[in-house]
Protein backbone atom coordinates (compact mmCIF):
# COMPACT_ATOMS: atom_id res chain seq x y z
CA UNK A 1 0.00 0.00 0.00
CA UNK A 2 2.95 2.63 1.07
CA UNK A 3 4.67 1.22 -2.30
CA UNK A 4 1.73 2.27 -4.44
CA UNK A 5 1.08 5.72 -2.24
CA UNK A 6 5.18 6.52 -2.84
CA UNK A 7 4.95 5.60 -6.76
CA UNK A 8 1.86 7.94 -6.86
CA UNK A 9 3.49 10.77 -5.12
CA UNK A 10 6.77 10.41 -7.14
CA UNK A 11 4.25 10.38 -10.46
CA UNK A 12 2.57 13.38 -9.50
CA UNK A 13 5.87 15.14 -8.79
CA UNK A 14 7.24 14.36 -12.27
CA UNK A 15 4.24 14.88 -14.15
CA UNK A 16 3.93 18.17 -12.57
CA UNK A 17 7.35 19.34 -12.95
CA UNK A 18 6.84 18.70 -16.73
CA UNK A 19 3.54 20.70 -16.36
CA UNK A 20 5.44 23.58 -14.92
CA UNK A 21 7.89 23.29 -18.13
CA UNK A 22 5.77 23.43 -20.71
CA UNK A 23 3.53 25.96 -18.71
CA UNK A 24 7.08 28.35 -18.13
CA UNK A 25 7.35 27.92 -22.33
CA UNK A 26 3.62 28.58 -23.17
CA UNK A 27 3.46 31.69 -21.29
CA UNK A 28 6.60 32.92 -22.44
CA UNK A 29 5.06 31.98 -26.01
CA UNK A 30 1.69 33.89 -24.86
CA UNK A 31 3.63 36.69 -23.89
CA UNK A 32 5.64 37.54 -27.34
CA UNK A 33 2.38 36.69 -29.26
CA UNK A 34 0.41 39.41 -27.46
CA UNK A 35 3.42 41.76 -27.47
CA UNK A 36 3.35 40.95 -31.33
CA UNK A 37 -0.17 41.86 -31.42
CA UNK A 38 -0.01 44.68 -29.08
CA UNK A 39 2.39 46.33 -32.04
CA UNK A 40 -0.13 45.60 -34.62
CA UNK A 41 -2.87 46.44 -32.92
CA UNK A 42 -0.99 49.97 -32.35
CA UNK A 43 -0.50 50.47 -36.15
CA UNK A 44 -3.78 49.92 -37.09
CA UNK A 45 -4.88 52.39 -34.50
CA UNK A 46 -2.82 55.08 -34.60
CA UNK A 47 -2.26 55.14 -38.53
CA UNK A 48 -6.39 55.29 -38.80
CA UNK A 49 -7.57 56.97 -35.51
CA UNK A 50 -4.51 58.53 -33.80
CA UNK A 51 -5.98 56.67 -30.64
CA UNK A 52 -4.23 58.04 -27.27
CA UNK A 53 -2.12 55.47 -26.37
CA UNK A 54 -3.84 54.67 -22.72
CA UNK A 55 -6.99 54.63 -24.61
CA UNK A 56 -5.83 52.25 -27.38
CA UNK A 57 -4.24 50.24 -24.48
CA UNK A 58 -6.95 50.06 -22.66
CA UNK A 59 -8.84 48.67 -25.89
CA UNK A 60 -6.31 46.01 -26.93
CA UNK A 61 -6.38 44.86 -23.40
CA UNK A 62 -10.50 44.50 -23.42
CA UNK A 63 -11.38 40.74 -22.41
CA UNK A 64 -7.63 39.35 -22.88
CA UNK A 65 -5.48 37.69 -20.19
CA UNK A 66 -1.81 36.88 -19.48
CA UNK A 67 1.58 38.31 -18.35
CA UNK A 68 1.71 41.01 -21.33
CA UNK A 69 -1.62 42.12 -20.14
CA UNK A 70 -0.86 42.66 -17.16
CA UNK A 71 1.91 44.57 -18.08
CA UNK A 72 -0.05 46.45 -20.44
CA UNK A 73 -2.31 47.45 -17.44
CA UNK A 74 0.52 48.95 -15.47
CA UNK A 75 1.72 50.61 -18.57
CA UNK A 76 -1.98 51.96 -19.04
CA UNK A 77 -2.09 53.29 -15.16
CA UNK A 78 1.63 54.51 -15.37
CA UNK A 79 0.33 56.47 -18.60
CA UNK A 80 -2.71 57.98 -16.98
CA UNK A 81 -0.41 58.88 -13.60
CA UNK A 82 2.28 60.22 -15.72
CA UNK A 83 5.24 58.55 -14.29
CA UNK A 84 7.07 57.26 -17.48
CA UNK A 85 10.75 57.25 -16.24
CA UNK A 86 13.19 54.94 -17.47
CA UNK A 87 12.92 53.54 -13.80
CA UNK A 88 9.30 52.70 -14.33
CA UNK A 89 9.54 50.79 -17.19
CA UNK A 90 12.33 48.65 -15.46
CA UNK A 91 9.96 47.78 -13.14
CA UNK A 92 7.09 47.02 -15.30
CA UNK A 93 8.66 44.86 -17.54
CA UNK A 94 10.53 42.96 -14.94
CA UNK A 95 9.25 39.33 -15.37
CA UNK A 96 10.50 36.24 -15.51
CA UNK A 97 9.51 35.42 -19.13
CA UNK A 98 11.42 38.17 -20.44
CA UNK A 99 15.18 38.07 -20.56
CA UNK A 100 17.60 41.13 -19.92
CA UNK A 101 18.11 41.68 -24.02
CA UNK A 102 14.42 41.53 -24.49
CA UNK A 103 13.53 43.93 -21.81
CA UNK A 104 15.87 46.49 -22.67
CA UNK A 105 14.69 46.42 -26.37
CA UNK A 106 10.99 46.38 -24.93
CA UNK A 107 11.87 48.92 -22.49
CA UNK A 108 13.35 51.31 -25.38
CA UNK A 109 9.92 50.79 -27.42
CA UNK A 110 7.60 51.78 -24.68
CA UNK A 111 9.71 54.38 -23.78
CA UNK A 112 9.45 55.32 -27.58
CA UNK A 113 5.77 55.37 -27.62
CA UNK A 114 4.11 58.35 -27.82
CA UNK A 115 6.92 60.93 -27.98
CA UNK A 116 6.58 61.76 -32.04
CA UNK A 117 4.48 62.25 -34.60
CA UNK A 118 2.91 59.43 -36.17
CA UNK A 119 4.90 59.12 -39.27
CA UNK A 120 7.74 58.47 -37.43
CA UNK A 121 5.85 56.70 -34.82
CA UNK A 122 4.25 54.34 -37.33
CA UNK A 123 8.06 53.63 -38.44
CA UNK A 124 9.07 52.96 -35.17
CA UNK A 125 6.31 50.56 -34.60
CA UNK A 126 7.21 49.01 -37.78
CA UNK A 127 10.69 48.49 -36.94
CA UNK A 128 9.82 47.38 -33.30
CA UNK A 129 7.78 44.64 -35.03
CA UNK A 130 9.65 43.11 -37.08
CA UNK A 131 11.84 42.93 -34.48
CA UNK A 132 9.40 41.38 -32.12
CA UNK A 133 9.16 38.24 -34.63
CA UNK A 134 12.07 36.74 -33.80
CA UNK A 135 11.86 36.16 -30.41
CA UNK A 136 7.83 35.40 -30.94
CA UNK A 137 8.74 32.57 -33.67
CA UNK A 138 12.14 31.35 -31.23
CA UNK A 139 9.31 30.68 -28.18
CA UNK A 140 7.11 29.03 -29.88
CA UNK A 141 9.04 26.75 -31.23
CA UNK A 142 10.47 26.02 -28.31
CA UNK A 143 6.89 25.04 -26.69
CA UNK A 144 6.01 23.01 -29.58
CA UNK A 145 9.48 20.79 -28.53
CA UNK A 146 10.83 21.54 -25.20
CA UNK A 147 7.87 22.37 -24.00
CA UNK A 148 5.94 19.30 -25.02
CA UNK A 149 8.47 16.97 -24.30
CA UNK A 150 9.59 17.87 -21.03
CA UNK A 151 5.61 17.49 -20.45
CA UNK A 152 5.17 13.97 -22.33
CA UNK A 153 8.67 12.85 -20.66
CA UNK A 154 7.63 14.28 -16.71
CA UNK A 155 4.46 11.79 -17.66
CA UNK A 156 6.53 8.94 -18.78
CA UNK A 157 8.94 9.23 -15.93
CA UNK A 158 6.80 9.86 -13.45
CA UNK A 159 5.02 6.28 -14.65
CA UNK A 160 8.32 4.69 -14.62
CA UNK A 161 8.88 5.77 -11.05
CA UNK A 162 5.51 4.61 -10.17
CA UNK A 163 6.47 0.96 -11.47
CA UNK A 164 9.95 1.11 -9.47
CA UNK A 165 8.47 1.74 -6.82
CA UNK A 166 5.42 -0.80 -6.68
CA UNK B 1 -6.93 69.25 -14.18
CA UNK B 2 -3.98 71.33 -12.86
CA UNK B 3 -2.84 69.01 -10.28
CA UNK B 4 -2.25 66.50 -13.08
CA UNK B 5 -0.85 68.80 -15.51
CA UNK B 6 1.64 70.83 -13.47
CA UNK B 7 4.65 68.76 -11.95
CA UNK B 8 3.96 68.71 -7.88
CA UNK B 9 6.26 71.76 -7.12
CA UNK B 10 4.81 74.32 -9.66
CA UNK B 11 1.10 73.50 -8.84
CA UNK B 12 2.07 73.57 -4.86
CA UNK B 13 3.86 77.18 -5.00
CA UNK B 14 1.14 78.61 -7.18
CA UNK B 15 -1.83 77.28 -5.25
CA UNK B 16 -0.81 78.33 -2.02
CA UNK B 17 -1.36 81.68 -3.57
CA UNK B 18 -4.45 81.03 -5.73
CA UNK B 19 -7.92 79.88 -6.00
CA UNK B 20 -7.76 77.34 -8.84
CA UNK B 21 -10.83 78.93 -9.93
CA UNK B 22 -9.78 82.66 -9.86
CA UNK B 23 -6.56 81.87 -12.22
CA UNK B 24 -7.24 82.53 -15.60
CA UNK B 25 -3.34 82.13 -17.56
CA UNK B 26 -0.85 80.58 -16.29
CA UNK B 27 2.22 80.75 -18.11
CA UNK B 28 5.65 78.53 -18.13
CA UNK B 29 9.29 79.67 -19.44
CA UNK B 30 12.20 77.73 -19.19
CA UNK B 31 14.66 78.78 -16.78
CA UNK B 32 12.46 81.75 -16.02
CA UNK B 33 9.77 82.14 -12.76
CA UNK B 34 5.73 80.54 -13.02
CA UNK B 35 3.91 83.45 -13.71
CA UNK B 36 -0.06 83.57 -13.76
CA UNK B 37 -2.81 85.74 -14.54
CA UNK B 38 -5.61 86.29 -11.87
CA UNK B 39 -8.36 89.29 -12.32
CA UNK B 40 -6.41 90.24 -15.27
CA UNK B 41 -3.06 91.10 -13.55
CA UNK B 42 -0.03 88.96 -13.86
CA UNK B 43 1.69 87.57 -10.97
CA UNK B 44 5.21 86.23 -10.83
CA UNK B 45 6.98 83.34 -8.48
CA UNK B 46 10.77 84.66 -8.63
CA UNK B 47 11.04 81.30 -5.93
CA UNK B 48 9.60 79.21 -8.61
CA UNK B 49 11.75 78.80 -11.54
CA UNK B 50 10.15 76.67 -14.57
CA UNK B 51 12.24 73.30 -15.92
CA UNK B 52 12.88 72.04 -19.34
CA UNK B 53 11.22 68.60 -17.02
CA UNK B 54 8.51 70.96 -15.95
CA UNK B 55 7.37 71.97 -19.58
CA UNK B 56 7.85 68.12 -20.87
CA UNK B 57 5.28 66.89 -17.99
CA UNK B 58 2.81 69.55 -19.30
CA UNK B 59 3.23 68.69 -22.68
CA UNK B 60 3.01 64.89 -21.84
CA UNK B 61 -0.27 65.17 -19.78
CA UNK B 62 -1.88 67.70 -22.17
CA UNK B 63 -0.98 65.18 -25.24
CA UNK B 64 -2.03 61.96 -23.04
CA UNK B 65 1.93 61.08 -23.64
CA UNK B 66 0.65 60.30 -27.53
CA UNK B 67 2.15 63.44 -29.46
CA UNK B 68 0.90 61.40 -32.54
CA UNK B 69 -2.69 62.35 -31.57
CA UNK B 70 -2.24 65.67 -31.52
CA UNK B 71 -0.02 66.64 -34.29
CA UNK B 72 -1.68 68.75 -35.87
CA UNK B 73 -2.60 70.63 -33.61
CA UNK B 74 0.64 71.47 -32.42
CA UNK B 75 1.91 72.74 -35.40
CA UNK B 76 -0.67 75.20 -35.37
CA UNK B 77 0.81 76.35 -31.80
CA UNK B 78 -1.06 75.16 -29.55
CA UNK B 79 -3.32 71.55 -27.47
CA UNK B 80 -6.36 71.30 -25.94
CA UNK B 81 -6.61 69.36 -23.28
CA UNK B 82 -9.17 68.71 -20.76
CA UNK B 83 -12.38 70.70 -19.82
CA UNK B 84 -11.30 72.99 -22.37
CA UNK B 85 -7.57 74.21 -21.36
CA UNK B 86 -5.76 75.57 -24.02
CA UNK B 87 -2.64 75.57 -24.17
CA UNK B 88 -0.27 77.87 -26.45
CA UNK B 89 3.10 76.20 -27.49
CA UNK B 90 6.45 77.95 -28.00
CA UNK B 91 9.34 76.58 -29.05
CA UNK B 92 11.73 75.51 -32.24
CA UNK B 93 9.45 75.61 -35.40
CA UNK B 94 10.25 71.94 -37.74
CA UNK B 95 9.25 72.40 -41.48
CA UNK B 96 8.25 69.87 -43.51
CA UNK B 97 7.51 70.44 -47.17
CA UNK B 98 7.67 74.02 -46.91
CA UNK B 99 5.39 74.11 -44.15
CA UNK B 100 5.51 73.81 -40.18
CA UNK B 101 5.55 70.63 -39.35
CA UNK B 102 5.66 70.10 -35.53
CA UNK B 103 7.29 71.83 -32.65
CA UNK B 104 10.27 70.47 -30.59
CA UNK B 105 12.14 72.08 -27.98
CA UNK B 106 9.11 73.69 -26.70
CA UNK B 107 10.46 76.35 -24.36
CA UNK B 108 7.39 78.16 -23.51
CA UNK B 109 3.84 77.84 -22.45
CA UNK B 110 0.35 79.89 -21.81
CA UNK B 111 -1.86 77.36 -20.20
CA UNK B 112 -5.28 79.34 -20.45
CA UNK B 113 -8.00 77.94 -18.01
CA UNK B 114 -11.79 78.03 -19.15
CA UNK B 115 -14.44 79.22 -17.16
CA UNK B 116 -17.99 78.48 -17.30
CA UNK B 117 -19.91 81.71 -15.86
CA UNK B 118 -23.65 81.37 -16.45
CA UNK B 119 -25.22 84.57 -16.30
CA UNK B 120 -22.49 86.67 -18.19
CA UNK B 121 -25.00 86.89 -21.42
CA UNK B 122 -27.25 88.80 -19.19
CA UNK B 123 -26.39 91.95 -21.19
CA UNK B 124 -27.29 90.02 -23.86
CA UNK B 125 -30.63 88.87 -23.40
CA UNK B 126 -32.40 91.65 -25.95
CA UNK B 127 -29.94 89.80 -28.65
CA UNK B 128 -30.86 86.54 -27.46
CA UNK B 129 -34.06 86.91 -27.49
CA UNK B 130 -34.19 88.69 -31.03
CA UNK B 131 -31.70 87.10 -32.61
CA UNK B 132 -29.43 88.28 -35.42
CA UNK B 133 -25.89 88.13 -36.31
CA UNK B 134 -24.08 88.92 -33.68
CA UNK B 135 -20.44 89.74 -33.49
CA UNK B 136 -18.48 89.69 -29.54
CA UNK B 137 -15.22 91.91 -30.64
CA UNK B 138 -12.40 92.79 -27.54
CA UNK B 139 -8.72 92.28 -26.91
CA UNK B 140 -7.25 89.05 -26.02
CA UNK B 141 -8.27 87.26 -22.72
CA UNK B 142 -11.61 89.49 -21.54
CA UNK B 143 -13.93 86.85 -21.95
CA UNK B 144 -15.01 86.37 -25.42
CA UNK B 145 -15.24 82.46 -25.50
CA UNK B 146 -16.79 82.22 -22.26
CA UNK B 147 -19.78 84.95 -23.69
CA UNK B 148 -20.17 82.68 -26.74
CA UNK B 149 -20.21 79.67 -24.61
CA UNK B 150 -23.04 81.12 -22.78
CA UNK B 151 -24.96 81.96 -25.31
CA UNK B 152 -24.63 78.68 -26.92
CA UNK B 153 -26.26 77.52 -23.95
CA UNK B 154 -29.02 79.22 -23.33
CA UNK B 155 -29.53 79.31 -27.17
CA UNK B 156 -29.14 75.66 -27.40
CA UNK B 157 -32.71 75.44 -25.42
CA UNK B 158 -34.42 76.83 -28.44
CA UNK B 159 -32.75 76.86 -31.54
CA UNK B 160 -30.43 73.95 -33.01
CA UNK B 161 -26.98 75.37 -32.09
CA UNK B 162 -23.95 74.36 -34.49
CA UNK B 163 -21.09 75.21 -32.32
CA UNK B 164 -17.85 75.21 -34.59
CA UNK B 165 -14.86 74.99 -32.89
CA UNK B 166 -12.17 74.23 -34.49
CA UNK B 167 -9.55 74.40 -31.37
CA UNK B 168 -11.92 72.67 -29.02
CA UNK B 169 -12.07 75.06 -26.06
CA UNK B 170 -15.47 76.75 -26.49
CA UNK B 171 -17.39 73.49 -25.87
CA UNK B 172 -14.51 70.90 -25.40
CA UNK B 173 -15.99 67.05 -25.65
CA UNK B 174 -14.13 64.27 -24.70
CA UNK B 175 -14.57 61.02 -25.76
CA UNK B 176 -18.47 61.91 -27.74
CA UNK B 177 -19.47 64.05 -24.28
CA UNK B 178 -19.60 67.40 -23.61
CA UNK B 179 -17.28 68.77 -20.99
CA UNK B 180 -20.25 71.78 -20.45
CA UNK B 181 -23.77 72.13 -20.06
CA UNK B 182 -25.59 73.24 -23.16
CA UNK B 183 -29.25 72.92 -24.00
CA UNK B 184 -30.89 70.18 -25.91
CA UNK B 185 -30.23 70.85 -29.53
CA UNK B 186 -26.88 71.65 -29.29
CA UNK B 187 -24.24 69.92 -31.87
CA UNK B 188 -20.51 70.81 -31.80
CA UNK B 189 -17.92 70.06 -34.47
CA UNK B 190 -14.75 70.18 -32.82
CA UNK B 191 -11.02 69.65 -34.55
CA UNK B 192 -12.59 70.11 -38.03
CA UNK B 193 -10.83 73.18 -40.20
CA UNK B 194 -13.75 76.23 -39.85
CA UNK B 195 -13.51 76.48 -43.53
CA UNK B 196 -14.53 72.69 -44.45
CA UNK B 197 -17.20 72.64 -41.62
CA UNK B 198 -18.62 75.80 -42.97
CA UNK B 199 -19.34 73.93 -46.32
CA UNK B 200 -20.46 71.09 -45.03
CA UNK B 201 -22.16 71.29 -41.87
CA UNK B 202 -24.49 73.62 -42.74
CA UNK B 203 -25.94 71.09 -44.96
CA UNK B 204 -25.88 68.06 -43.48
CA UNK B 205 -26.65 69.33 -39.55
CA UNK B 206 -29.33 72.32 -40.75
CA UNK B 207 -28.44 74.26 -37.64
CA UNK B 208 -30.56 77.56 -36.76
CA UNK B 209 -27.67 79.33 -35.21
CA UNK B 210 -23.89 78.93 -35.80
CA UNK B 211 -21.56 79.71 -33.31
CA UNK B 212 -17.76 79.98 -33.47
CA UNK B 213 -14.92 81.44 -32.14
CA UNK B 214 -12.39 84.18 -33.15
CA UNK B 215 -12.82 84.54 -37.08
CA UNK B 216 -9.70 85.06 -38.61
CA UNK B 217 -8.99 86.09 -42.05
CA UNK B 218 -10.73 86.62 -45.33
CA UNK B 219 -11.96 82.98 -46.02
CA UNK B 220 -13.76 82.65 -42.95
CA UNK B 221 -15.55 86.08 -43.48
CA UNK B 222 -16.35 84.71 -47.02
CA UNK B 223 -17.78 81.80 -45.44
CA UNK B 224 -19.45 83.99 -42.92
CA UNK B 225 -21.21 85.79 -45.98
CA UNK B 226 -22.10 82.96 -47.17
CA UNK B 227 -23.98 80.99 -44.12
CA UNK B 228 -25.70 84.33 -43.72
CA UNK B 229 -27.02 84.28 -47.19
CA UNK B 230 -28.75 80.58 -46.21
CA UNK B 231 -30.81 82.19 -43.72
CA UNK B 232 -28.97 80.88 -40.62
CA UNK B 233 -27.98 82.99 -37.73
CA UNK B 234 -24.19 83.30 -36.61
CA UNK B 235 -22.67 84.20 -34.12
CA UNK B 236 -18.69 85.01 -33.54
CA UNK B 237 -16.64 86.89 -32.09
CA UNK B 238 -13.38 88.51 -33.32
CA UNK B 239 -10.62 90.13 -31.91
CA UNK B 240 -10.43 93.64 -32.14
CA UNK B 241 -10.48 96.82 -29.77
CA UNK B 242 -13.12 98.64 -31.12
CA UNK B 243 -15.97 98.24 -33.85
CA UNK B 244 -14.05 101.34 -35.82
CA UNK B 245 -11.47 98.57 -36.01
CA UNK B 246 -13.80 96.08 -38.12
CA UNK B 247 -15.47 99.18 -40.10
CA UNK B 248 -11.65 100.23 -41.16
CA UNK B 249 -10.46 97.17 -41.83
CA UNK B 250 -10.28 95.82 -45.45
CA UNK B 251 -10.37 91.96 -44.55
CA UNK B 252 -13.42 92.22 -42.11
CA UNK B 253 -15.28 95.22 -42.92
CA UNK B 254 -17.61 92.94 -45.41
CA UNK B 255 -18.81 91.48 -41.78
CA UNK B 256 -20.61 94.86 -41.05
CA UNK B 257 -23.20 94.33 -44.41
CA UNK B 258 -24.58 90.73 -42.68
CA UNK B 259 -23.48 91.93 -38.78
CA UNK B 260 -26.69 92.90 -36.57
CA UNK B 261 -25.11 93.22 -33.23
CA UNK B 262 -21.82 93.77 -32.15
CA UNK B 263 -20.72 93.69 -28.37
CA UNK B 264 -17.74 95.22 -27.37
CA UNK B 265 -16.19 93.58 -24.31
CA UNK B 266 -14.02 96.25 -22.36
CA UNK B 267 -12.68 94.20 -19.49
CA UNK B 268 -12.81 91.04 -18.11
CA UNK B 269 -16.66 89.59 -19.00
CA UNK B 270 -17.80 93.45 -18.94
CA UNK B 271 -19.80 94.55 -22.11
CA UNK B 272 -18.69 98.61 -22.62
CA UNK B 273 -20.94 98.81 -25.88
CA UNK B 274 -23.69 97.20 -27.88
CA UNK B 275 -24.62 98.11 -31.27
CA UNK B 276 -27.87 97.25 -33.32
CA UNK B 277 -26.82 97.56 -36.94
CA UNK B 278 -24.58 100.28 -36.08
CA UNK B 279 -25.97 102.39 -33.87
CA UNK B 280 -24.91 101.99 -30.09
CA UNK B 281 -28.01 100.67 -27.71
CA UNK B 282 -25.73 100.61 -23.98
Amino acid sequence: MLELVIGGILFACFAYTGMGIRAYYRRRKELFKQYAGYLDYLQEDIGFLKTPLAESTGEYCKGKKGDFIKILLTYKKMLEEGRLDREDFDKMLSSPYIDKRQKREMESVFYGLGKVDSDTQLENLRKARAAAEAPMNFYKQKYDTTGILAFKLGVVLGIAAMILAA
Amino acid sequence: MLDKLLTESIYNAVFARVREQDITELRLRAGKPVSYACGGKYHSLPDCPVTAEDIERVIGMATGHSVYAVNDSIARGYIVCGKGYRIGICGEGVMKNGRLFTIKNVTSLCIRIPHEVKGCCEKLQNILENIGNTLIISPPGLGKTTMLRECARELSSRYNVLVLDERGELIPVHEGIMQVETGDMCDVACNIPKITAYATLVRTMRPDIIITDEVFGAEEVRSILDISRCGVYVFASLHAAGINDIFSDETYSPLCKVMRYFVVLGAIGKVSAIYDRGRRNA
